[in-house]
C-alpha cells in the first residue's frame, strides 16, 4: 500500500531548509549512510530502522541510482522491531520464579530479586523474538521540495521525521492546515496573522 | 503561544472540511475554484465524522453509507459539529480520485487511482505519483479558495448570511 500499488495513504511534508543543489549526489550519500540494517539475532536489540530500496525491502543497494526518477527522489522506511507477546513473557517469568526460590530457598521473592528476573527473561526471550518488519515508501519531490511519506499512523510518522533528520540534516514541516494557511496568507499579506482568522458557522 | 500550540489549535482543517461540504451541496458538486484550470465536481463519498470539541469529552456523529442526508449534516452544524473527516470524491475530466480526508493533519487515506495497471515498475510509478499530485494541487487550489474567503472579510459580509440561509433550508 503505497506507491506502487493498493491504494495510497500519506502525509505531505516539505523540507524547512533548502536541500543542497547537488541533491541526487547528497542523498545516495545519506541513503547509504543510513541503510537499514538488519537486527543482530544475538542481540537485545528491540528496534532498527533505515533506508530501503522502495522498488525491493530487502535491498539498500543505491549506488545504480533507481531511486532518482527526475523530479523525484524515491525510497522507504524500513522499520523492524522485536516485541515479546506479553503471555510469553509473563509465562517465561514464572518459571524463572518457581526456578529461582527452588534454587535460593526463598519463599517470596525480593523487588531486586524479581526486577532481576524479569531483565533476564526479557532479554533472553528478545534474543528468540523474530523482528517485524514495517515498510513506507517515501516520495521526494526535488523541484517542489515537497514530501510524501505513505503512512497515517502516528508512530510511522515520528520514526520518519526524526531519521529524516538524522540522515539529510533537513527538519520537516508537515503540510497541516495551520502551515497550508500560513503559507497562503503570507503570499497575500505578511501584516496579517493567523490567530485573527476564524470562521463562524453558527452563533456562539 | 508558540507556532505547535496555534497547529494543535486550529480549526482551519474542520471549519474547511466543513466548508467544502457546504459548497458541494450548494453548487451540487461543482467546484468553480479561480486558480483551477478547469472546474471539477466534489461530493461526500459515503462517510462523514462530525464533531463538537468545544467541551470535552468530544461529541461525534458518524455517518457511513448512501442513506446520509445533506438535511442531517445541516442537523449536526446547527448543533455546532463540523466536519472532522470524510470521504470525497473528486472528477476532473478523465481523472477521478476517491479518497479519505482528515480534518487536524490533512491526512490523505485510502486514495484510490483510476489509472490502468502496468508491469513497467517506472511507468506505474510516474502514472501514480503525477495522479497523486493532481489531487493535491486540487487540494491546495480548494484550501487557498476557502482562506481567501476568510481573509478577505467576505466571510462576515456574504458568505455568513449565504451559510445561514442554505442551513435553514431543509429538502
Amino acid at each position: 500500500m503505497g506507491i506502487y500499488s493498493g491504494t495510497a495513504s500519506y502525509q505531505r511534508y516539505r523540507t524547512a531548509e533548502k536541500p543542497p543543489e547537488n541533491i541526487k549526489e547528497f542523498v545516495l550519500e545519506k541513503l547509504k549512510n543510513f541503510s537499514f540494517r538488519e537486527i543482530d539475532p544475538g542481540t537485545i536489540t528491540e528496534k532498527s530502522a533505515g533506508w530501503v530500496s522502495a522498488e525491493n525491502m530487502a535491498s539498500t543497494f543505491f549506488d545504480d541510482m533507481h531511486f532518482a526518477k527526475d523530479p523525484y527522489l524515491v525510497f522507504s522506511l524500513r522499520v523492524d522491531t522485536r516485541r515479546i507477546p506479553g503471555l510469553a513473557m509473563k509465562a517465561g517469568l514464572l518459571k524463572e520464579e518457581i526456578r529461582f526460590k527452588e534454587g535460593t530457598g526463598k519463599d517470596r521473592l525480593s523487588k531486586q530479586d524479581r526486577d532481576m528476573l524479569k531483565e533476564e527473561v526479557w532479554q533472553s526471550l528478545l534474543k528468540k523474538v523474530l523482528p517485524t518488519p514495517a515498510v513506507y515508501d517515501v516520495c521526494w519531490n526535488s523541484q517542489t521540495e515537497e514530501i510524501l511519506f505513505f503512512s497515517n499512523a502516528k508512530s510511522a510518522n515520528d520514526e520518519f521525521v526524526t531519521l529524516f533528520y538524522r540522515a539529510f540534516d533537513l527538519k520537516l514541516v508537515p503540510l497541516v492546515p495551520y502551515e497550508l494557511a500560513d503559507e497562503i496568507v503570507q503570499k497575500k499579506n505578511r501584516s496579517v496573522t493567523l490567530e485573527n482568522l476564524r470562521v463562524d458557522f453558527v452563533d456562539g | 503561544m508558540d507556532r505547535d500550540d496555534l497547529r494543535k489549535q486550529c480549526s482551519f482543517g474542520k471549519d474547511f472540511l466543513t466548508y467544502i461540504c457546504y459548497i458541494s451541496d450548494k453548487n451540487t458538486g461543482v467546484m468553480n475554484i479561480p486558480s483551477s484550470d478547469e472546474p471539477f465536481t466534489l461530493w461526500l463519498d459515503g462517510k462523514i465524522v462530525m464533531a463538537d470539541d468545544r467541551d470535552p469529552p468530544p461529541n461525534t456523529v458518524t455517518y457511513s453509507g448512501d442513506d446520509f442526508t445533506v438535511d442531517e449534516l445541516k442537523q449536526a452544524i446547527r448543533s455546532g459539529k463540523k466536519v472532522k473527516e470524510a470521504r470525497l470524491r473528486i472528477e476532473q475530466g478523465s481523472n477521478l480520485w476517491s479518497f479519505g480526508l482528515k480534518a487536524e493533519r490533512f491526512e490523505i487515506a485510502s486514495v484510490k487511482i483510476d489509472i490502468p495497471q502496468t508491469n513497467d515498475m517506472d511507468e506505474r510509478f510516474f502514472d501514480r505519483i503525477l495522479s497523486i499530485e493532481a489531487l493535491n494541487r486540487i487540494l491546495d487550489q480548494l484550501y487557498d479558495f476557502f482562506i481567501s474567503e476568510v481573509y478577505e472579510k467576505k466571510w462576515q459580509v456574504e458568505g455568513y448570511p449565504e451559510f445561514q440561509s442554505w442551513l435553514k433550508k431543509t429538502v
